[in-house]
């Protein structure tokens, strides 16, 4: 289903987005990624409505509401139970189920997190073939 | 690093004193104007609803031994450039004159908000986190980690600050020092193998080919995202590492990121801004949107025509010993007959009968000023976007229209929000159609003297239908150009606040001294020229008007005007001077008769009876003819000025001039032929 046809107090999980890049790109950066909950607040019959994405509020007219597939989600009990946000998680695609979720947190438990992970830049041995082989496409 | 050039920079025994430039950057609405304000003294409109502010702004302040010019900039969501406000404000982010960053962020919506910060922290620049709106997270009951916080975010300060209180001011200038000479860190986050692997080569790259950059990290990553801008800056081949946009990618890594900052340092989040929601429920119904909204608008022209009118009399009586006083003094000091005259009949006509209207204008911008602070704004969008959507523009487009309600000059500016030239086309092309305050003498003037009954009433059917054709001609245009329903609004909503009292202020003493200005300069001028055209002729200085050269050049008006019940060279003269300024129409009434203020009782009077003199038959519906006449016809230079400057086209500009004109004249011409067969 689409966001379009969402019911006014619902909780929705996006699923993709099918709607001209450029919109996709100002959706994304405002936080309207796959697996992101959004909870409807308000909507007209046939128009626009005003929805909740990562605390904010947003109001989507009916060609971009329409474009975003979603599926319903009881998002607010999952966001409870495993943790904030969890099942907005990044690289969450398709339904979100409850199994997703525990998939996707012992495979979060099993990386280790950014700061202990080598942040360092590429060594220069990494780096260099790069180099050449760019240097050698452009000569 | 080039941040440091600025620091120590100069030599000299002024050296002590170093120097740097600093951007501040955010979200739209989270508070950038208002903490650029309280740094800098400065002044600059701020209102609750996003993309304020359209261009960037300087500023001067300085802490110890430092001098910081501080730039405001439009509020973006993200360093992509999609929009004019984000290509501005990104070019101001990258350029090499700017040493740090002050990132503001509304600490209510932290999750949103770090996304930007995210990037900016990319670019390599010393970066400070503003944590602005602290009081709103209280009150919803959530706790921060302000400990934990900047350790996630690369060690960058973290100062909350109150941006309307003016506190932790000291402290973020302090930081912000401190930071510049430290130096940043510019590995934040990194993204999933593959792709951090091509970001490690890319920067490699970026490092050998340009090593003046000082983020090429940011750079590495916007070749990725296939950055249109980036990659045509920077033509080194990257197709084998690009092989397609990793923007989704990037994205998504940066909010799972984010996810993880808010899950570590965000407690409590408790009940979330019930009244907010409480209060949309009603402003923002289905059915009840639409109404709510009229109501309101009717409530704010109700208060400027008649409270207005109650505060008038001060300044009536005010004008009127000034007018006297001058009167007798120049007698007295044996001043010659033509400069009594022009300085009493045209100066002082011209120009106080302006200022008289002060009371009605600042009612009407505290009321705008009020309704833009509360956040209802955004609302206005969402609940017009149906009837918008019909006639081609998104709801976003209405929100320049009612700025229109103010002054056309900023609304036409703020058509920048807009995301296609197509749509700011037409709402430049619509907009002169709402009411702006400058119409509003003319509007009070002519319905006080001839609908005495219901003054009120007919200069609220201006603003009605003012608004009726603005919406006419957008679906006349959307029928011709067979454009579909347009239905891709897009808007923010903030919170609903009690609106701040210095903001308040500022927005309307902003626009009272605009008023005063321009009846200092413009109107002072116009009433100039219309004094000189009026009084002198092709043998000198003539005793009639009627001999003037004005008079023959507003008699060529007359067979164009008569048909639209207009066909009075006084009135030629008016509306052509009119598109000096729109309240140059009274003044130039005020000087053609010789009355010296217009806004009394004994000025009506003398107006009307002069008039009558000249066309008996001039009635209530020349009157409103007179009134459409001046709603639709070309607007102020300086609303042309404007829209030339964003259009950028003299064609679409003369051809709108054209068009308005055209308008004005059928429109007044219908209702005057059709009036006067109802009535006579």
């Amino acid at each position: 289903m689409t966001l379009y046809e969402a019911q006014k107090g619902g909780s929705y999980c996006v699923e993709g987005l099918s709607v001209e890049p450029a919109i996709t790109r100002r959706l994304q950066a405002l936080g309207l990624n796959d697996g992101t909950i959004v909870n409807i607040l308000n909507r007209k019959k046939h128009g626009a409505l005003i929805v909740q994405v990562r605390g904010t509020r947003l109001a989507l007219g009916k060609h971009i509401s329409s474009s975003i597939q979603v599926s319903e989600s009881d998002g607010e009990a999952l966001r409870r139970e495993s943790g904030e946000g969890l099942a907005d998680r990044m690289g969450l695609h398709g339904i979100c189920t409850v199994e997703d979720i525990f998939v996707e947190e012992t495979a979060a438990e099993g990386k280790a997190s950014p700061e202990e992970t080598t942040a360092e830049k590429i060594s220069p041995a990494e780096g260099e073939p790069a180099e050449k082989e760019d240097e050698s496409r452009e000569s | 690093m080039n941040h440091n050039i600025g620091i120590g920079g100069k030599k000299g025994p002024e050296s002590r004193r170093k120097h740097l430039n600093v951007a501040c950057i955010g979200n739209p609405n989270c508070g950038k104007t208002t903490l650029f304000n309280a740094l800098t003294g400065s002044r600059l409109k701020v209102a609750n609803w996003p993309g304020v502010t359209v261009e960037r702004v300087e500023g001067e302040t300085s802490y110890e031994d430092t001098d910081i010019t501080l730039i405001d900039t439009p509020g973006i969501y993200s360093l992509t450039c999609y929009t004019i406000e984000e290509k501005v404000t990104r070019k101001c982010a990258m350029d090499d004159d700017i040493d740090a960053i002050i990132n503001v962020v509304d600490a209510s919506s932290l999750e949103r908000n770090l996304y930007l910060t995210l990037q900016l922290l990319e670019l390599g620049k010393p970066v400070v986190l503003a944590l602005n709106m602290m009081d709103v997270v209280k009150e919803r009951g959530m706790e921060l980690d302000m400990h934990r916080l900047p350790e996630m975010l690369g060690g960058i300060p973290v100062v909350p600050v109150s941006a309307a209180r003016r506190t932790g001011l000291d402290i973020l200038l302090h930081a912000l020092i401190h930071h510049c000479e430290e130096g940043m860190e510019e590995y934040i986050l990194d993204y999933p193998p593959e792709i951090e692997d091509k970001i490690g080569k890319l920067t490699f790259l970026m490092r050998k080919n340009y090593p003046s950059h000082c983020s090429a990290r940011w750079h590495a990553i916007k070749l990725l995202e296939d950055d249109e801008e980036v990659r045509q800056d920077h033509p080194i081949s990257v197709d084998s590492l690009v092989d397609r946009s990793y923007e989704k990618e990037i994205i998504q890594s940066k909010y799972a990121y984010i996810e993880k900052v808010v899950r570590e340092i965000l407690f409590y989040k408790g009940k979330k801004a019930a009244s907010t929601d409480r209060i949309d429920r009603l402003l923002t119904h289905p059915i009840w949107g639409i109404p709510v909204f009229l109501l309101i608008m009717c409530l704010v022209f109700f208060l400027t025509f008649t409270v207005g009118d109650v505060l008038k009399g001060v300044f009536e009586t005010g004008l009127d010993m000034v007018s006297d006083g001058a009167a007798g003094l120049l007698e007295g000091l044996g001043v010659a007959g033509w400069l009594k005259s022009l300085i009493v009949e045209g100066i002082i006509a011209g120009v106080g009968g302006i200022l008289t209207f002060i009371p009605n204008i600042f009612i009407l911008f505290l009321a705008l000023a009020i309704l833009e602070d509360s956040g209802y704004m955004a609302r206005v969008a969402y609940v017009m976007d149906s009837v918008m959507g019909r006639v081609g523009l998104s709801g976003k487009a209405f929100l320049p229209m009612i700025l229109g309600f103010g002054c056309t000059v900023p609304a036409i500016m703020a058509t920048r929000a807009l995301e296609t030239e197509h749509d700011r086309r037409k709402t430049m092309l619509v907009t002169p159609f709402m009411s702006c305050s400058a119409r509003l003498p003319v509007y009070v003037l002519f319905s006080d003297i001839f609908f005495p009954e219901h003054p009120a009433v007919a200069a609220f059917s201006m603003y009605v239908i003012g608004m009726a054709i603005a919406i006419l001609v957008a679906l006349v245009i959307n029928g011709l150009e067979k454009g579909k329903v347009n239905d891709s609004l897009l808007i923010e909503l903030p919170e609903y606040k009690r609106p701040n009292a210095r903001t308040i202020r500022i927005y309307v003493w902003n626009k009272l001294k605009d008023y005063l200005s321009k009846a200092g300069t413009t109107i002072f001028i116009a009433s100039i020229v219309i004094w000189l055209v009026l009084n002198f002729g092709m043998s000198g200085q003539v005793k009639d008007p009627a001999d003037s050269f004005g008079a023959m050049l507003g008699r060529v008006l007359v067979p164009v005007l008569a048909p639209a019940g207009l066909g009075m060279w006084q009135i030629g003269v008016a509306l052509l001077s009119g598109i000096s300024a729109k309240e140059v129409v009274v003044s130039s009434f005020a000087v053609l008769f010789g009355v010296a203020n217009a806004n009394s009782e004994a000025g009506m009077a003398a107006i009307l009876e002069n008039i009558h003199k000249v066309d008996p038959a001039f009635g209530p519906l020349n009157a409103y003819c007179l009134m459409l006449f001046c709603l639709l016809y070309i607007p102020c230079v300086a609303t042309v000025a404007t829209i030339k400057k964003e259009s950028g086209s003299w064609r679409f500009t003369l051809g709108m001039m054209a068009f308005q004109l055209l308008l004005a004249w059928t429109v007044s011409t219908v209702v005057f032929q059709l009036g006067s067969l109802i009535v006579g």
